[in-house]
Formats: C-alpha cells, sequence, structure tokens
C-alpha cells in the first residue's frame, strides 16, 4: 500500500496516521463457531476465526471493498493447468512452518489431500471427505511431484480450482498433519493449528475463543498482539457490548441498530457480501410447476421497496442468483422487473383469479418482519399467502420436509466464485426442484463446471446464470450493505465482497 | 440414624427419576422434528451426501439403538462427541454448567439477603407507607419479564451510567475476582428479581403473623426490646420457610437465569443448549438436560436436608 505524502483534503480514514503494533482485540462473534478443524467447518463465523490459522494454498486480496476480490498466493506462490484443465501444479511457499515448527512442504500438504480423499490413508477422515466431496469428487490422483511441488488431477476440467481453494467450506485450508498424527481426527478441532499468522491459545465453548501472535510467520506480521473472538449471540448485547468498548468488531448488525451506533460514533461500513438473501420455490408443490406462477411471483416484488422499507435502506436489491463479488456477477441484468399488471396477467393466463393462488410462506422467526412485508406485497397481485413463522430448528425441518401448502422460504447463501452457482442450484434440488425438468439449466451448469478453455469459463458461467434466471427457478431478493460495525479506535478494517473479513491489516489508534 | 436413613432414601430416588429423565430427554432430541445434517448441510449438498454424513454420525440407526449408544456414552465417553463441534458433550457442558452455578448461587444470595431484608422490613412497618411502596414494587416487579428487566439494567448501568459491564464473565485482558463480581452483579440480580420478590412476600406475611402473635406480646411487656425479638425470635421461627420458599424458588431462578445468561452473555449452560438447540445438536441437549435434572434433584435433596437441621420438630418426623 502506498501512503501519500501530504493529506489533501478528503484523504481516506487511514491516511492520517501510520499503523500502531500491538493491542488486544475482541471481536462479538454472533454465533458459536464450529470445530476449528480446517477441513469440517460450517458456517462464515467459524471461518472468520480459523481464516487466522489456517491458511489456503491460494487466497484472496480483502483490501478492497468493491468487485471481486483478486486471487494471491498463499502457501502456494505459482499455479498452473495443463492444457485440457484436467491436472493442476502447484507451486509452494518454501520456508514456511506450522505453529510447531514442522516444516511446510509438499508432503504435508498431501497428508492434507489424503485426509479428505484417500480411503486408504491411516487418517482418512469420512466426515471431512463428505464435505469437500464436492469439490473433490473427481480428483483422480494427487500427489507431490517435488519437494516443494504438487499436482491434482482431475477426471474433467476444473478451470475454477484455485478460487475454489480461496473459500472457506467444502474446501482444502492446511492443517499441520502432526496433530491428527497425534490427536486423531476428531481431537483436531481442540489442537488446531496451521501455518496462519495467529496461534490458538484457549477455546472455552460458548464463551470465547484466544489467538495470539505467531512471531515465526513466514509473511508480514499483523499489527494486533490477541485476538478474542466472543460468542455473543444476542443482537442487542452484542451491540451494546460495542457501544460500551467491551469488544472492538461485531457482524450481523441488524438494520434498526444501524443508526444507533453511527450516532454513537462507531463504524458501521458499507459493502456487499458476498452472501445474498433470496427466496426459494418449494417445489414440492405443484403450482411452481407453472412457468408463469414463478414469474408472476418475481414481477410482482418490488425489491427497492423491500430494501427501503424492511431493511431500512441498508440493503441493495438484487436481480440475479450471484451475488456482486462474485466473479461471474453483472450488474447489468434484471430478472423480471417489478411489474405488478404484468404479473396479474401471468397469473390470470395461468388460470388463477385474483385471491385464488394461496401458499404458505415459511420463514425463521428471524425473519417474520420479511414474510409479513412479502404477504402483504404479494397481495396487490392477488395471491393469498400465510406466513408460518418457525424457530430455527423448525423452521429448516420445515423446509426439508415441507408441507403440501407450503411455498416459499428465505435462505441466504452466496460466494464469490462463479462455481458457487452450482451449490446454489443444488440447494433448489434439495427444495424439490428436479434438474430433469430443466436440461439446459442443468446442461449449461456442467458445461461451465467442465470447461477446459479459460478464457470462456465466466462467459460459460453467466450463460448458466442467465438459463436460471430466465427459468425463474428462484427469487433473489437482497444484499445487506452494512453488517459489520467497529468500534472508534478501530482503523485498517475492511467490508471486503466476499463474506469475511481480514484481520491482519487491522490496528487500534490511541483511545 | 433416622435422620440419616431418612436422608439416604431420598438419595436413592433419585436413581429412578434420572432413568425416566434420561428417557425423556433421548426422546426429546430425537422426536422432535428436523434433522441436524438436513439443518447444517442441505443448501449446499445432494441427498446423497445427506445420507453419508448421517451414517457417519450413526444416525441412520434404529433409535432404541440410539439411546443405548447414548447412555453408554453419558458414562464411558464423556457423553459422546458433539456434533457441531465435535468434541466430547461433558466438555463443553461441564464448565458452562459451572458457571451457571456461579450465576446461580449469586442469584440465590442477592435473593436470600434482599427478599429477606425487604420482607422484614415490610413486615415491620406493615400498613406503613413503608410497607405500601415496598409491596407496590413487589406486585409490579414480580411481573416483569426477566429478558426486558435485564435490558434495561445494561441500559441504565452499562450504557449510561457505565458503571457496570455489559456482558461476559471478565473484561478484556482478564481480571480477578473483583472483575467477576462487578460482571456478576447485573445479571444476579436479574436473576435473582422475581424469586427475591415471592420471597419478600412470604417473609413480610411471616413477620406479620410472629409480631401479632401472643408471645411476641407477652415478652414485649417483659420489656424485651423490638430489637432483640425480631432478631432472635421473629428471624429464626421464620427461617424454615425462607430456606423452603427459597428451595423452590430455585427451580424458577434457574429458569430464569437461562434467560439472563442470553441476555448478559454469561458462558453458561442456558447459552449452551439454546444454541444446541438451534444446530439440533442432541447429545448436548439431551446431556444437558440430565445435568440439569441432576442438579434440581441435589437442590431439594439440600434444601430438605438443611430444613430439617433448622427445625428440630422435624428431625425425628
Amino acid at each position: 500500500m502506498l501512503l501519500g505524502g501530504c493529506g489533501s483534503g478528503g484523504a481516506s480514514a487511514d491516511a492520517g496516521s501510520d499503523p500502531v503494533d500491538g493491542g488486544d482485540f475482541v471481536t462479538g462473534l454472533y454465533l458459536e463457531p464450529r470445530g476449528l478443524d480446517p477441513h469440517r467447518q460450517v458456517f462464515w463465523e467459524t471461518y472468520r476465526v480459523s481464516r487466522n490459522i489456517f491458511e489456503p494454498l491460494v487466497g484472496e486480496d480483502l483490501t478492497t471493498t468493491e468487485g471481486t476480490p483478486e486471487l494471491v498466493p498463499v502457501l502456494a506462490t505459482g499455479w498452473e493447468h495443463s492444457e485440457d484443465g484436467r491436472t493442476w501444479t502447484f507451486q509452494l511457499r518454501e520456508g514456511v512452518t506450522f505453529h510447531d515448527g514442522t516444516p511446510f512442504d509438499a508432503e504435508a500438504l498431501h497428508k492434507n489431500v489424503r485426509r479428505v480423499w484417500d480411503r486408504s490413508y491411516e487418517f482418512f477422515d469420512e466426515e471431512s471427505a463428505g464435505r469437500v466431496k464436492v469439490w473433490f469428487g473427481n480428483l483422480t490422483n494427487a500427489a507431490p511431484t517435488g519437494e516443494y511441488t504438487y499436482t491434482f488431477e482431475f477426471a474433467r476440467p476444473f478451470l475454477g480450482f484455485p478460487r475454489i481453494l480461496a473459500q472457506s467450506m467444502y474446501t482444502l485450508p492446511i492443517g499441520n498433519p502432526a496433530v491428527w498424527e497425534t490427536y486423531g481426527n476428531d481431537g483436531f478441532a481442540e489442537h488446531p493449528e496451521g501455518t496462519g499468522p495467529y496461534r490458538f491459545v484457549s477455546r472455552a465453548i460458548g464463551d470465547r475463543i484466544e489467538l495470539e501472535r505467531n512471531e515465526n510467520y513466514w509473511g508480514e506480521q499483523p499489527h494486533l498482539d490477541t485476538l478474542t473472538f466472543r460468542v455473543i449471540p444476542n443482537n442487542q448485547t452484542r451491540v451494546a457490548s460495542l457501544l460500551n468498548g467491551e469488544v472492538d468488531l461485531i457482524s450481523y448488525v441488524q438494520p434498526d441498530d444501524v443508526e444507533t451506533l453511527e450516532n454513537a460514533g462507531l463504524e458501521v461500513p458499507e459493502g456487499t457480501g458476498a452472501e445474498l438473501i433470496y427466496f426459494s420455490f418449494n417445489r414440492r408443490n405443484p403450482v411452481f410447476d407453472d412457468d408463469r406462477v414463478r414469474e408472476a411471483l418475481i414481477h410482482g416484488l418490488d425489491r427497492q421497496a423491500l430494501a427501503d422499507e424492511v431493511y431500512n435502506g441498508y440493503a441493495t436489491p438484487q436481480y440475479s442468483f450471484l451475488p456482486p463479488g462474485n466473479e461471474a456477477y453483472r450488474d447489468d441484468v434484471v430478472d423480471f422487473a417489478y411489474d405488478p399488471e404484468r404479473a396479474r396477467q401471468l397469473l390470470a393466463e395461468a388460470g388463477y383469479e385474483p385471491g385464488e393462488l394461496r401458499f404458505n410462506l415459511v420463514v425463521d422467526v428471524a425473519n417474520e418482519n420479511v414474510g409479513q412485508w412479502l404477504q402483504a406485497h404479494l397481495k396487490q397481485i392477488g395471491v393469498e399467502t400465510e406466513v408460518v413463522s418457525l424457530d430455527r430448528v423448525n423452521y429448516s425441518a420445515r423446509v426439508y420436509n415441507p408441507q403440501p401448502g407450503d411455498g416459499l422460504n428465505i435462505d441466504e447463501f452466496g460466494e464469490t466464485n462463479a462455481e458457487w452457482l452450482h451449490n446454489g442450484y443444488n440447494g433448489l434440488k434439495n427444495r424439490g426442484l428436479n434438474p430433469e425438468q430443466y436440461p439446459e439449466v442443468t446442461q449449461a451448469i456442467e458445461t461451465a463446471l467442465y470447461t477446459d478453455d479459460a478464457d470462456q469459463r465466466i462467459a460459460l458461467w453467466q450463460a448458466a446464470e442467465e438459463q436460471l434466471r430466465t427459468r425463474a427457478l428462484v427469487i433473489p431478493a437482497v444484499n445487506l450493505n452494512r453488517y459489520y460495525a467497529t468500534g472508534s479506535n478501530v482503523e485498517g478494517f475492511t467490508f471486503a465482497s466476499t463474506n469475511w473479513y481480514d484481520l491482519s491489516n487491522v490496528w487500534l489508534s490511541g483511545e | 440414624m433416622n435422620h440419616l436413613r431418612r436422608i439416604g432414601i431420598r438419595a436413592l430416588n433419585i436413581v429412578p427419576i434420572l432413568v425416566i429423565v434420561s428417557v425423556l430427554a433421548f426422546l426429546l432430541g430425537a422426536l422432535t422434528p428436523g434433522d441436524p445434517v438436513e439443518a447444517q448441510f442441505a443448501s449446499r449438498f445432494t441427498p446423497e451426501q445427506l445420507d453419508e454424513i448421517r451414517a457417519t454420525y450413526g444416525l441412520d440407526r434404529p433409535l432404541w439403538e440410539q439411546y443405548f449408544v447414548w447412555v453408554k456414552n453419558l458414562f464411558a465417553d464423556g457423553g459422546g462427541l458433539s456434533l457441531t463441534l465435535g468434541t466430547p458433550v461433558f466438555d463443553i457442558l461441564v464448565p458452562n454448567f459451572v458457571n451457571t452455578l456461579i450465576l446461580t448461587a449469586a442469584g440465590v444470595v442477592v435473593c436470600l439477603v434482599f427478599g429477606t431484608a425487604i420482607g422484614f422490613v415490610a413486615g415491620i412497618f406493615h400498613n406503613a407507607w413503608i410497607d405500601r411502596l415496598v409491596m407496590l414494587v413487589v406486585q409490579v416487579g414480580s411481573n416483569l419479564s426477566v429478558y426486558w428487566f435485564g435490558l434495561v439494567l445494561i441500559s441504565v448501568f452499562a450504557l449510561q451510567l457505565k458503571w457496570l459491564p455489559v456482558g461476559g464473565m471478565e473484561s478484556r485482558g482478564g481480571g480477578g475476582f473483583g472483575d467477576l463480581l462487578q460482571h456478576l452483579v447485573l445479571p444476579a440480580v436479574s436473576a435473582a428479581l422475581i424469586s427475591m420478590l415471592v420471597l419478600a412476600r412470604f417473609v413480610r406475611v411471616g413477620v406479620i403473623r410472629e409480631r401479632s402473635s401472643d408471645w411476641f406480646r407477652t415478652f414485649r411487656s417483659q420489656g424485651i426490646t423490638p430489637r432483640t425479638l425480631y432478631g432472635r425470635n421473629v428471624f429464626r421461627n421464620i427461617l424454615p420457610s425462607v430456606v423452603n420458599i427459597t428451595g423452590l424458588e430455585i427451580g424458577t431462578l434457574i429458569t430464569g437465569v437461562f434467560f439472563v445468561e442470553i441476555v448478559f452473555n454469561w458462558p453458561g449452560i442456558g447459552t449452551q443448549l439454546v444454541n444446541a438447540v438451534n444446530g439440533k445438536d442432541y447429545p448436548v441437549i439431551q446431556g444437558g438436560i440430565v445435568l440439569v435434572a441432576l442438579c434440581y434433584l441435589v437442590v431439594n435433596l439440600v434444601t430438605d436436608v438443611v430444613v430439617d437441621v433448622l427445625n428440630p420438630r422435624m428431625r425425628g418426623a
């Protein structure tokens, strides 16, 4: 990063002073992270902690707020694929050690790969393998080709691989094999060790996770001495803890709290995560087999109004199933623009008199307001709905085992890699979507997933997205544009367009 | 001898109750709708992949088989592994349970001390303005929601006055016993609120009853000061009912503590159970229920014993 010589008028927030090293940084998480095991991760909050301990081969540059983060070398310094796109060779970084001092090399990487993929390995982990299978299912061969080179061979071309490696879940952050060799696969999460800028100190489940700076880190040393992650599930308590200076950063800021926080002089940075909020159809309900019904529901939805009225404007309308941070995102596409007249007409064509089409809006109790808004809104196009608001447990049970009258439910998910569309489509299949009913969508996704033409890859994903979008298979809704809040003395925090943040550039200015 | 036998029998009674609780706890977890694997993975995996994950956790086996594996785990294997965290259940629950006990104990102290004091003052000044004021506070207070009351306390004492921390058990960088006490004040008061006011009402009635009784008048006529009478006689007479009510109220208090833990981010078993329920983490839910039930039974037993000790007439009974 360059620092301007003289501070001009509208300089950015951190232009004024130089970063200060040191300090204990406390983050308030909105939910308990899962086990700190690189290959068994779930939840963004888990990764927001564990990415300080474990590193991937390839990472994303999280210092910019807009656009898709650039890929950056982390434990690999270079990577290239074969002509046919099936073989990937990685040059590994030399001079890197795990937190216990053992070196990271191709052999250590190999043990990581074998743990999630090779059934003949003594420490093969069924659970990890189940999770990474979505991307490693086509892996046919993987082996070191030198002390610091490693090759993956896939049955089919897989050009999206490097960016997949930069993601959080169902991929391959690198853990120290010595740990599972000592404590077993189940014991890893209690002794998490990687190569990252911070090392694990302690964890009290339900309370906190503590990390300290890794003095032997191969890269640039981060500014902060220690990172503490406190688990504060209650939204009001989390906000109050930030207001009172007990924590320095919180996630999952509610739209209603943005103003309070800003008025108190705290930062609520603007940005967009790679996660979007969308409504999915219960495709076990036959009313949605008619394309016109699905199109009508999208035409009938004023997403700008949703963003303004329900999210106080702290959300951006989404018209595509790909979030803004996604590498295949296009900001010029609109699925079915708000047009209530057209919506009513389509419903009439489908044979529904006003008030005749009825279904349930199944929502998590935290999203009850969205459900009520949607109910009132759909009434305007003659669709009668009932809001079924359930606690989180019953919600997820109901979504995967719906009642016949269930219609829409709310989902939140998304990533920066174009291949995410494949995941998103899998999610829709779990809502009863039959892929054989949409061969052109399935086909387009497969084509993009297995292309061997690097120049065409993004265009192919955009084509797949277009197929999915024009068939009205999902209703993208909004993307939150406020999500984190930081204390007034926190500098260098960036709301990057993915679902996590990098604390290595963050520092604390004087009180 | 008789006395010890009675305690022994009561202690033994705990065993069958615990067995019943364990069956109920198991069924509660297993029969509620939903599936932990779906809850975690269904938005991203295909049904076949979900089945594979289920099999790795043994969730595809028959219910009775799962129950026996679970009971075996309770004794042999630290309660089995948490589905969401991958660590043994009791490694998760026990430290949190200790935190809950600390908060509950603080709540009981607040309840006992302030409940008795408020009740005594109101009883002594029966029908005076101070009694009416206390009764008004009692009436209003015992109908407050613990959750709401907690948020008000945070807003006033933490955010506005900045006297006390919002939540958690320790300040940045850790602190000693004093720091823990600071973090305890607001949650203990919230947790104790309702029980304290219930107790105050009983104490007040007890004091009014005692001071209008014959012996009180007789002693007064002999020139014994009210101070001595209240301190030595009235207090002792109402002590067993204070203990009894407190023992009963500990149940209410524990229930309240679960809410309080969430509001004040107290890392206790309540917070843990809510997390577990949200993640459909059966082993943690089931282990937690058994642990709380055990605690409840032990508290009841201890209350019985204390009441016996305090009341010589009950000892032979």
